[in-house]
């Protein structure tokens, strides 16, 4: 019968074909790679800049994914990562999630001690500028300082319409809308820290807007998203990194923004004197010895060559920012 | 037992039945008695059923299946075109071979073709359950639990719930397609019976592979061999004193 | 004489006994596999409750948490200084947008099945039914986006609605429950036996009146549980929730508010950079909550089924049983259905004005086909406009370099080969894996073990881990399979995290599809002295093959197209393809939500380009597949 043999047939192909997919599946044991793989994981705002730098360095494969810096930091601790990258700083809660004390863990995002065999060593590669967006016909807010930020994004006493924000000309009698980032994100951690003193600590002075729920803050994990909110609602505000605006200038209207007065204008150049401007890190297992794949990597993204690339990423290079940055991180390798 | 001075006749004439290429049924002719039990005989395959269901239009429902001739009962074709087969099912009901109630309760199978010709109020529903059960000599055993699922009843029951369910409809004609040939002596004995009560109001026409149950139960034959309708009948005649050698062979066992 | 049925104690030690029990080794080799196959779910169940339970009870134990307002609160409100766990506008989120989908998803796909069950013809569902299950494979995220940027603004103009609003994800996450209802519905449907139809016209009944009277209700289980896979779906979604319906907790039940659901929090707080703490811990509480709500909602179900099948609509004299309410919710909503049939007759005594003439019966064919028909159409355009949406955006981004290349920082230079070869085995491993454990579960269940209160739990249980959100699944696959077994972010963790994602969508079907096939056939082959196992496997299987494969299909679409379950294992980069499986790999729905977060608008077109491919490769799977369960399906004739 056709149908017996059709069925016998097909028992040996697959048959054959288990046997191919099973040695495929495990010929990598073999270990013939010739390059040496590094895993890189954890924030999403470093991840455009880890693609970057491992896309251009030659010396070992770099295996990156994103996740957050939770994950990234989590990782590391347990030995999975080589590189974490972070858009914050380690915390007690994360050395206290692996069963280690949290007082290990200092303000400065340094530890005093390692966990589980693993010390963070935290390393500056670049920074982020935020910067604060509005609707492109919004012609009353061209500049905001800290407390008009403080007016605007916190839920002490805060103005319900654009007229209602001291120190605004002309402003309209319309209900303020914020389109921004989620509070899981580093993005609004790094902005309130910024505008509310003590923030993060028992004692911070107020809280966001978004804890307020007065529903003016609309938050949203996706800066794409935001940047489309903010070009779709004339009386929107909201911020997002750098890198959003500088691929979009078109579509929303950048804020000059002061700490008190002297406002400054959002850009990379200007990263020195423009107050909303973060680092970002990348933490590894200690200091990589000479010889260490790590150690070449590092090398790599704090040089010339790897910091050349920064800016072409919508980010701002370290030596804009203080040139000992550089200097200082090289010489540990 | 049939009614002699009855002149109520569905007449077959000239029915071609082809499946696909196949020649089923072949120049058939006939004329069927109403208020009497009409039993179609013959081996496997003959196309008994195949005519069988031409009397109720189910053979529409076979992609492919195509039937010439006519069927006449009272002065109209039933295999026009202009024949509507939906309300000629309601006159012309069919019990399976297999028992195939639905997955619902006792009440619910035979209240199903009531409803949907548009019967709701509860009382009369309850009244055509009832009388249906009865007539189906059914009611007895099911009485007390029209609510139980009908898939907890056995064979018999259920193909006595099959008749049941047609019954309800109120049709004329009552189309059998080998209704005992899953069932065990004792439960074919009861539809036998049945049939012998049904045929006093109703015109039941039987399809068997079962000589003796055409014998016992049936005032005419038919025998059908290859499609073609060989000799037809007063049963006792069909069966005493056959005209055809291929009936008599068929008779005498000396092949299906 | 000889006792045919001797039991080995009374057997004498001398007599042959030709049928004495022997041992067979295969047999039970292979009832040992299928028990296994079985207990994975509870397996899986175990993990998942592991992996929410650290998180669950840091959370109960942190100061700042009262267990009565996390219940009953209605502020949702996890950071700041004054922050509030009540989960009561998460609970509400997630009943809006999964109750408000599966309102206007199940009717509208049982509509669709119905009429390419019973109405359509062989060419049009051999098209149609294809096409729908590739929308299964479309990625969520495309789904967000589409609610985002097209249903959103509609809203908006129309019903003022929000920006970020409930209703735009409603109605997509509707259209993204109908492969699923329609898919399980339709193989439902097909099985009825076709003399259950025969009998119903002999009857006099219009072809209307025996599709949704007598072939709907005997295909009653498999749709219910079509229904039940769509609603978990739902329950489940993160993406579009949180791309368009909103990424705060809000107790409203107006679908034009801005809100999230339980799920989407989960997610939120899970892939953010938040350090861990009460807020992340609360998403762990808020994933057990859900897992256990699921659990409850398909224990009713269940009971609710049980109920359809085997009770009627005739009251017993004038009373109504009454159960112990504790311990049958199912009889409350029964109960409710038969007030509701009350309603119904009284209407009927005011409308003897019109009684139920032939014209009016084949008048409500007319209609009701034409309204099924229709939802075939509305599913079709809703298919064809997002379809052209993606094609037209990433059409341009389409060539060769971009399949044969590796991904880059520069748009021009980025390609997809190593994301294809990833998702490529990916899949196969998937399939490897989920194919014999979840077809040996469901044949176990179906086949082997009998109807006790372990096998209904373990139905149960595989029920729910259908509802799970696939994040959950994306932090269990990270404990277990890249922590505790130490496989680390590879393409094994990946694939083992997929098949207990898919698993339940290929038990649920395959159990449907064993159910279908008419016992008789076990009988015969039981009859001629076939094995239990022999049984199965010359006799049911084959015969159920049609309904298998569909959950096969359906399993890997949405396989190939999640990103949450692999967000923690998957990378974004790499400049080589992996060669083991220990080896890391990219996959395409990674690649497709990186690239659509990106800030340049090129890497927005490459990703749907990338969708396209993926939509490819789908299409080509299910095309295979689906000639093979075409044959299968052809050959029934029973």
């Amino acid at each position: 019968m056709t149908k017996g043999k059709k069925i016998k047939l097909n028992k040996k192909l697959v048959l054959i074909l288990a046997i191919t997919f099973v040695s495929v599946a495990f010929s990598g044991c073999l270990g013939d790679n010739e390059k040496p793989t590094l895993i890189q994981t954890g924030s999403s705002t470093v991840l455009p800049l880890a693609i970057a730098w491992a896309e251009e360095f030659h010396s070992a494969e770099i295996l990156v994914s994103s996740g957050g810096s939770s994950h990234g930091i989590n990782a590391l601790l347990k030995g999975e990562a080589d590189l974490a990258d972070a858009s914050r700083l380690i915390k007690g809660s994360d050395y206290d999630k692996v069963g280690c004390s949290a007082d290990l863990v200092n303000e400065d995002g340094t530890v005093s001690a390692a966990c589980g065999g693993i010390l963070p060593t935290k390393w500056i590669v670049a920074y982020d500028v935020l910067a604060v967006v509005v609707n492109t016909d919004n012609t009353w807010t061209n500049q905001l300082n800290y407390s008009q930020l403080y007016e605007i994004f916190s839920d002490d006493n805060p103005a319900d319409y654009w007229d209602d924000v001291s120190g605004l000309i002309n402003a309209p009698h319309k209900k303020i809308e914020i389109y921004a980032p989620d509070e899981a994100s580093g993005t609004y951690d790094f902005f309130y820290e910024e505008i509310i003193p003590k923030w993060g600590k028992d004692e911070q002075q107020a809280n966001s807007r978004l804890d307020a729920g007065d529903g003016a803050y609309h938050p949203s994990a996706d800066d794409n998203v935001i940047l489309n909110a903010i070009n779709d609602n004339e009386y929107a505000i909201g911020y997002f990194g750098f890198a959003y605006y500088k691929e979009n200038k078109d579509a929303v209207s950048p804020v000059w923004i002061a700490e008190e007065d002297d406002y400054e204008e959002p850009s990379l150049e200007n990263v020195a004197n423009y107050p909303l401007a973060r680092p970002l890190h990348i933490y590894t297992d200690g200091i990589p010895n000479a010889g260490d794949p790590v150690n070449y990597y590092l090398t790599y993204i704090l040089g010339e060559e790897g910091q050349s690339i920064v800016p072409d990423i919508g980010y701002v290079r370290l030596s804009l920012v203080s040139e000992n940055f550089v200097t200082d991180q090289l010489a540990k390798l | 037992m049939s009614k002699e001075n009855s002149n109520k006749v569905i007449h077959v004439k000239n029915v071609d039945v082809f499946y696909g290429n196949n020649h089923a049924i072949k120049d058939v002719t006939m004329d069927i008695e109403e208020k009497s039990v009409t039993a179609f005989i013959g081996p496997s395959g003959c196309g008994k059923s195949t005519l069988l269901r031409c009397l109720n239009r189910m053979n529409d429902e076979i992609v492919g299946c195509k039937t010439n001739g006519t069927i006449i009962w009272r002065d109209i074709d039933i295999l026009s075109e202009e024949v509507d087969p939906v309300p000629l099912r309601r006159k012309a009901g069919m019990v399976f071979q297999k028992p195939n109630p639905f997955p619902k309760s006792i009440y619910d199978n035979i209240a199903y073709g009531s409803r949907i010709h548009g019967i709701r109020d509860k009382d009369k529903l309850d009244k055509i359950v009832e009388k249906s059960l009865m007539d189906a000599a059914l009611f007895g055993e099911v009485g007390d639990r029209l609510e139980a699922s009908a898939m907890s009843l056995s064979g018999g029951q259920q193909q006595r719930l099959c008749i049941a369910r047609t019954l309800a409809i109120k049709p004329e004609i009552i189309l059998m397609d080998e209704p005992c040939s899953a069932l065990d002596p004792i439960a074919t004995a009861k539809i036998e019976d049945l049939i012998n009560t049904l045929k006093k109001k109703y015109t039941v026409v039987i399809v068997t592979h079962n000589m003796q149950q055409a014998a016992r139960i049936s005032d005419y034959t038919g025998f059908f061999y290859l499609g073609e309708l060989i000799e037809f009948g007063k049963t006792k005649q069909i069966f005493e004193n056959p005209k055809e050698e291929l009936t008599e062979n068929y008779m005498t066992g000396r092949f299906g | 004489m000889i006792k045919l049925w001797s039991s080995k104690s009374v057997q004498k030690e001398n007599d042959e006994n030709p049928f004495k029990i022997k041992f067979n080794l295969k047999e039970n080799l292979i009832l040992a596999f299928l028990i296994g196959s079985a207990s994975v779910a509870i397996l899986v169940s175990i993990a998942i409750i592991f992996t929410l339970a650290e998180g669950s009870i840091s959370f109960f134990t942190d100061p700042l948490v009262d267990i009565l307002e996390f219940f009953t609160g209605a502020r949702w409100v996890p950071s700041g200084n004054n922050p509030s766990f009540g989960m009561l506008p998460l609970v509400s989120g997630t009943l809006l947008i999964a109750g408000g989908a599966l309102l206007i998803g199940a009717p509208l796909g049982l509509a669709a099945a119905l009429f390419l069950s019973e109405f359509a013809s062989d060419r049009l569902r051999s098209i149609v039914k294809p096409i729908i299950e590739v929308l299964a494979g479309i990625p969520s995220i495309v789904y967000g986006f589409f609610a985002l940027l097209i249903i959103s603004p509609i809203l908006r103009d129309t019903f003022e609605a929000s920006y970020f609003n409930a209703a735009s994800a409603i109605i997509v996450i509707a259209i993204m429950l109908l492969p699923i209802v329609i898919s399980i519905s339709d193989d439902a449907m097909k099985a009825v036996p076709h003399h259950l139809r025969e009998s119903s016209l002999a009857l006099g009944a219009t072809k209307w009146e025996t599709s949704t009277k007598v072939v709907m209700p005997a295909a009653s289980s498999g749709i219910i549980a079509s229904i039940l896979l769509g609603l978990s779906r739902a329950i489940g979604e993160t993406m579009v929730v949180l791309l368009a319906a909103g990424s705060i907790a809000n107790l409203t039940l107006n679908p034009f508010d801005e809100t999230m659901t339980m799920s989407a929090y989960i997610a939120k707080v899970a892939t953010g950079d938040i350090p861990p703490g009460v807020a992340v811990s609360a998403g762990f509480t808020v994933g057990l909550v859900l897992f256990i709500i699921t659990y409850i909602i398909n224990m009713i179900a269940a009971r609710v089924v049980i109920r359809i099948k085997t009770g009627s609509t005739v009251k017993k004299g004038k009373k109504v049983r009454f159960h112990n309410i504790l311990n049958n919710f199912g009889s409350i909503i029964l109960i409710f259905i038969k007030i509701n049939s009350k309603i119904k007759n009284i209407k009927k005594y005011l409308r003897k004005s019109h009684p139920l003439t032939l014209e009016r019966r084949y008048l409500k064919q007319k209609i009701g086909v034409n309204i099924i028909g229709g939802s075939i159409i509305i599913t079709a355009v809703f298919l064809v406009f997002l379809l052209l949406n993606i094609i037209s955006q990433g059409a341009s981004g389409l060539s060769a370099t971009f399949l044969t290349s590796f991904p880059s920082r520069f748009p021009s230079k980025a390609g997809i080969l190593p994301v294809i070869i990833g998702s490529v085995y990916l899949m196969l491993l998937t399939l490897f894996f989920a194919a014999p454990l979840g077809v040996g579960a469901a044949i176990y269940l179906n086949e082997f073990a009998k109807d006790t209160r372990y096998t209904r739990f373990i139905r149960q249980i595989i029920q729910n881990l259908s509802g799970v959100p696939s994040i959950v699944f994306g932090l269990v696959g990270l404990t277990i399979f890249v922590r505790l077994f130490n496989f680390g972010p590879s393409l094994l963790s990946g694939s083992l995290t997929l098949t207990i994602m898919v698993l339940p969508i290929i038990i649920v079907a395959t159990e449907e599809a064993l159910k279908s096939v008419p016992d008789s056939f076990r009988e015969a082959a039981r009859g001629v002295g076939s094995t239990k196992w022999q049984t199965v496997h010359h006799h049911v299987l084959p015969n159920a093959t049609p309904g298998i494969l569909t959950g096969i299909i359906l399993s890997l679409s949405r396989a190939i197209g999640e990103t949450a379950p692999i967000l923690f294992i998957a990378a974004v980069f790499a400049k080589t393809v992996p060669t083991s499986i220990f080896n890391g790999f990219l996959a395409l729905p990674m690649q497709i939500f990186h690239w659509t977060t990106m800030p340049q608008e090129e890497f927005h077109i490459l990703a749907a380009s990338t969708i396209i491919v993926l939509l490819l490769i789908l299409f080509s799977m299910n095309t295979i597949a689906i000639i093979i369960r075409h044959r299968a399906q052809v050959r029934r004739d029973w």
